[in-house]
């Protein structure tokens, strides 16, 4: 007998499935995948960020032991395949044939039949180079004298894109009609997510039966198997993609980069399995990065407070390549939430896409589609306000917040938000952390000539892509599934079109079936992964997995608790109409002492189902979100900055999130503290730059800064629960929203440290160095 | 990268000049310089150098010209080279200006464009690693021909 | 490539082999004696993924020819289970959710055995610092905290691992509710 604390399923901090096997080292990732006669595949890269080819010479590479096949742009392009579509219906190239466009380009790959002779033969291919000038500047690209980085392009043109939302008219009146007007250039650098697993592959192809396998960092494997459908002719249905475990992604294994395309054509090529495991330099210096946004934002208020209008016009840097991997009507991602969680009466984006001689990408760090910098914009903007009208930055934010009555709240960007209770959740942050108490802590300290600063960030997040009227990828719907099938001793197994990365979905969607079948959740199975079982899903990226696949595992649950019913009735030989689902069983509606578990249910599927009923039970849902969900937060931050060194210490941090109904707590809360991370990074550490020359600099670990549990505050989390109203279980996805609602926080405490002598804004990265020259300029540093 | 410097040596101004257009003196005052890949011509040669910045070393063959010349004041050096994942474009102008027989004045510029992992791997070091290199080889300059002025001979 | 006989201990476990002088130790432990828990996560010795024992300190496996661990003992993550028990570390990062993604988490987890091992009482500090050589890109390090810290208690205590298959009891983190 099922005692419900056996079922642990909505609300309960399960212990992760998953750890059984990597708390052993039991995990399987690509690199560990090991098939007899493996080869392996290692890239040439170009030291230039901008060069025509004049040759390549193989020979040498060739003579070294071990090397088997020398592949350049050439051969692809022999092929046809040395140009790729890339998932923003751009195109990239997979190897060039004559030109390279930005520095680690791959320009030849090796294959040899060790990891040590591809590395040695890399060293041996001698590829001659014509410099050519690269642009960097994305502003100086737009330049009508600017070389033409893209004569493949049909508008010979560097700007790639240009997309609105919002109303300029109605904006621009606001604008007019407005007591205070604020205006902030704001730069967002470019950031690489580098998670601790770099990305890579092993194709194999099985000469026998035509089938293509491919082990793959992919956070979207059947995206990707008919991606490549479509690239190489091999029919779908011959090509399996395996997402084994993957060692985070956070939107870094999204995109598909030229090494996979290579080792699938080196595959075919030896008819053995191929390969390619990127070492973490060639990942940061040529994988999707994320950022770089050049912001020029504008706030129209009136004197006493109220927000009118949000105005921003945005260059983005995108690379040689748009690869973003945004849905295709948005190519600026999300970025149009920027109204943020304000009553705006007006707002206007307008955002251009520009080539530069960089690497591709644009939204691989746990982003939500551009979001970071929608609200970094917005939360920014919000405190500058603050500033020049002399309010405090909570009160400005109670005075605009869209109140909880106001809920479905459509804003002037055109998103339909679903619930919210800003006022709740700030209020909750500032009586937890002591917000007054807090004030006057800063003010003893000013007077003392002490650093003190307290920063708010009041986000909305827009996450769950997404309704198929809008959202889709390469024309892919971006619904997603869930497929269940009970087995007759009680027990089931769950396959889902999302793919986990490390947030617990073995566990999650164990816990979202217990909860909607009575089952316990240790006889629960899910799989995820494998093209060849798992139903169609695009993947988990963007906070998707528990607003669709979540919502899909849901209402497949409640088809089989339909058809349960049917046999509950058979079983206690009522109508259906009798039979009510509580307290996890089918039982008779004023009789509830007769009842049925789900595990009779199960059982009797297929040894007692009525006649002309279908035996066995399970069911199939793809789910077409209705609308995006809204997860919201309110983040304090407490800074004191060293006037000796300018450095910057998070005293205190405290979120508080609103994700809706929570699935397991306890994943939820590692799930901010890794997002709060992410969130500090950036604002105090991060960065991607380039020299005059197209160098890359953070191009290693030695150069590229991450915070160890050294530089990481000890997080405080907390939460409100405001459901989704149009989710079947009321939640929202909660991966990326500390990662939004975070740097914005500790920059705006970091201002108000500073506010005293003017300071009025700092771009981040908030590096010691940085923030000692603003100490110096206003006659504060030690 | 841009340096630009000025040096005295204790050598009559065709000395320093005789020195400086020469491919092996330059080549021996090169630091890092393993060995002569080719001479082509009087002011034409492919010295092989190795260059390290941080952790990553690179050899390169450098192709280098001695060109502009006008004897005994003014001269260019040019280098374009690459190594396994970098690449180098450098050219230095020399200027002599004799300050009297037995001492010259060299202003120097260089400019060098720097490509690839030696950028990469030590971002941070590549500009005092240049600055150092060019120390060097006006310190090696400075002695051979301090030396050579004394021993009345110039290697 | 000539290669050399070399003789080590892994987890108790004595292997001979002929390697060349170049190769790596984490590249022997995971594609020779396929012990693939030790991960591979950077060039530069920064990440700690590749973290292992090497006479009882904890070397990242990625900057040490297999040459140099000529005749000494190595344990790795594969062998912190005894006899179907898990070490209390283990089941400090299962109970206090001190992992995600699980690529650090091996590297993580060696660090932690040594320095329970040389301070069986540390600090929240002496904690951080212990694993400052090991970098997370999905916990935000608070949890791995909590996990080192459940171990030092259990292993203070006495009390071998108990957990087999099953995980733990679930208990509820603070500040999120039930």
């Amino acid at each position: 007998m099922t005692a419900p604390s056996d079922i642990q399923g909505m609300g309960h901090s399960v212990r992760r499935k998953e750890d059984a096997r990597f708390i052993r080292g039991k995990g399987n990732y690509v690199d560990d995948v090991k098939l007899p006669g493996m080869l392996y595949l290692d890239i040439v890269r170009s030291p230039y960020a901008h060069a025509r080819i004049t040759n390549i010479d193989i020979a040498p590479a060739l003579a070294v032991p071990g090397v088997l096949a020398v592949i350049t742009g050439k051969d692809l392009d022999a092929a046809g395949l040395a140009w790729m579509p890339t998932l923003m219906s751009d195109r990239q190239m997979v190897l060039p044939v004559d030109t390279v466009m930005y520095q680690s380009q791959e320009v030849a790959a090796v294959v040899a039949d060790s990891r040590y002779a591809a590395a040695d033969g890399v060293t041996e291919v001698g590829v001659s180079y014509d410099p050519l000038p690269p642009v960097l500047d994305p502003f100086k690209a737009l330049q009508p004298d600017a070389p033409v980085l893209r004569p493949d392009r049909e508008d010979k043109s560097n700007r790639i894109w240009h997309w609105e939302a919002g109303s300029r008219e109605s904006t621009d009146r606001a604008f007019r009609e407005a007591d205070v007007v604020v205006e902030q250039d704001i730069y967002i650098p470019r950031i690489h997510v580098a998670s601790i697993e770099t990305c890579g592959c092993v194709a194999s192809m099985d000469s026998v039966s035509g089938r293509l396998t491919v082990w793959m960092t992919t956070q979207a494997p059947h995206a990707i198997r008919t991606v490549f459908c479509l690239v190489s002719g091999i029919p779908e249905h011959k090509i399996r993609v395996i997402s084994p475990d993957i060692g985070g992604g956070f939107g870094g294994k999204v995109p598909v980069y030229p090494g996979y395309v290579i080792a699938v054509v080196a595959a075919l090529k030896t008819g053995r399995p191929v390969k390619w495991i990127e070492d973490r330099s060639e990942n940061l210096q040529a994988d999707s990065f994320a950022r770089d946004y050049h912001i020029h934002a504008e706030l129209a208020a009136n004197r006493d407070g109220k927000m009118k209008a949000l105005r921003t016009k945005v260059v983005a840097d995108h690379g040689a390549f748009d690869a973003a991997a945004n849905p295709s009507k948005f190519p600026a991602g999300l970025f149009s939430i920027a109204t943020g969680s304000y009553d705006l009466q007006a707002a206007h984006v307008e955002v251009d896409g520009v080539y530069t001689n960089k690497p591709p990408g644009g939204i691989a760090y746990r982003c939500s589609f551009r979001v970071t910098e929608a609200v970094h914009t917005i939360e920014r903007m919000v405190d500058v306000l603050a500033s020049e009208i002399g309010m405090d930055p909570a009160q400005l934010r109670f005075a605009n917040f869209i109140p909880p009555e106001a809920f479905p709240y459509k804003c002037a960007t055109g998103w339909e938000y679903d619930s919210g209770n800003y006022p709740g959740a700030l209020r909750k942050a500032m009586d937890k952390i002591g917000y007054a108490d807090l004030r006057r802590e800063q003010a003893e300290k000013r007077a003392r000539g002490e650093l003190m600063g307290i920063g708010i960030s009041t986000f909305t997040e827009i996450v769950g892509a997404g309704p198929s009227d809008t959202f889709d990828i390469l024309g892919i719907k971006m619904f997603d599934s869930a497929e269940i099938r009970v087995h007759p001793t009680g027990s089931a197994i769950v396959r889902i079109g999302v793919q986990t990365q490390g947030q617990g979905h073995e566990t999650t969607f164990a816990q979202i079936v217990a909860e909607e079948l009575g089952l316990p959740v240790d006889n629960i199975t899910v799989e995820h992964g494998d093209t060849d079982t798992a139903p169609y899903g695009l993947g988990t990226y963007a906070s998707r997995s528990t607003p669709t696949a979540g919502a899909a595992t849901a209402l497949a649950a409640r088809k089989i608790r339909d058809k349960g019913q049917a046999l509950a009735a058979h079983l206690l030989e009522v109508s259906e109409d009798d039979i009510e689902w509580a307290d996890y069983k089918f039982r008779v509606r004023g009789a509830p002492d007769k009842s049925k578990t789900m595990a009779d249910i199960a059982f009797a599927a297929y040894t007692n189902h009525p006649k002309g009923m279908e035996a066995g039970l399970e069911a199939v849902c793809y789910y077409d979100p209705p609308n995006l969900t809204f997860p919201f937060g309110a983040y304090i931050c407490v800074v004191d900055i060293d006037r000796g060194t300018g450095e910057v210490k998070i005293r205190r941090f405290l979120a508080v999130d609103d994700c809706g109904t929570i699935i397991n707590p306890m994943i939820v809360e590692g799930q901010i503290h890794g997002g709060l991370t992410m969130g500090m990074a950036p604002a105090l550490f991060e960065e991607i730059s380039y020299d005059e020359d197209g160098n890359i600099r953070g191009g290693s670990f030695m150069d590229y800064l991450m915070p160890t549990a050294m530089e990481t505050p000890v997080w405080e989390t907390d939460k409100t629960v405001t459901p989704s109203p149009h989710h079947p279980f009321g939640a929202k996805g909660v991966g990326e929203s500390a990662t939004v609602g975070a740097p914005p926080a500790i920059v705006n405490a970091v201002v108000d440290a500073l506010a005293h002598v003017g300071v009025r804004h700092l771009d981040i990265p908030m590096t010691p160095s940085k923030v000692y020259a603003v100490l110096e300029a206003h006659g504060l540093a030690e | 990268m841009h340096f630009e410097g000025r040096e005295t040596v204790n050598a009559p101004i065709d000395a320093v000049w005789a020195f400086l257009t020469d491919a092996q003196s330059v080549m021996g005052c090169t630091p890092g310089f393993r060995e002569v890949e080719a001479i082509i011509g009087p002011d034409h040669f492919r010295p092989v150098v190795t260059a390290s910045v941080g952790l990553v070393k690179a050899t390169f063959t450098l192709d280098c010209h001695i060109v502009n010349k006008q004897p005994p004041h003014k001269a260019r050096i040019t280098g374009r080279g690459s190594a396994v994942g970098s690449a180098v474009d450098a050219q230095s102008d020399l200027e002599l200006i004799s300050e009297s027989p037995g001492k010259t004045t060299i202003i120097w510029t260089a400019d060098a464009t720097l490509s690839g992992a030696l950028t990469n791997m030590g971002a941070r070091l590549v500009d005092s690693a240049a600055e150092k290199t060019t120390n060097s080889f006006f310190a090696c300059v400075r002695e051979k021909l301090d030396a050579g002025a004394r021993a009345g001979v110039v290697r | 490539m000539s290669t050399y006989p070399i003789r080590v201990t892994v987890n108790g476990v004595e292997h001979r082999a002929e390697v060349e002088a170049r190769l790596l130790l984490v590249h022997f432990i995971r594609e020779d004696l396929g012990l693939t828990g030790t991960h591979i996560g950077c060039d530069t010795t920064h990440c700690g993924a590749c973290a292992i024992l090497l006479d009882g300190q904890p070397v990242k496996s990625c900057t040490i020819f297999t040459v140099q661990a000529d005749g000494k003992q190595i344990g790795t993550v594969e062998g912190l289970e005894q006899g179907g028990q898990l070490h209390p570390v283990q089941e400090g990062f299962w109970q206090e959710h001190g992992l995600q993604c699980g690529f650090c988490t091996p590297g993580m987890m060696m660090a932690s055995v040594a320095l329970l091992e040389r301070n069986p009482d540390p600090s929240e500090r002496d904690i951080r610092r212990a694993i400052s050589g090991n970098l997370c890109r999905c916990t935000g390090y608070v949890n791995i905290v909590k996990a080192v810290q459940y171990a030092a208690e259990k292993m203070q205590a006495g009390t071998p691992g108990g957990l087999g298959a099953s995980p733990p009891e679930n208990r509820v983190p603070a500040g999120q509710g039930g």
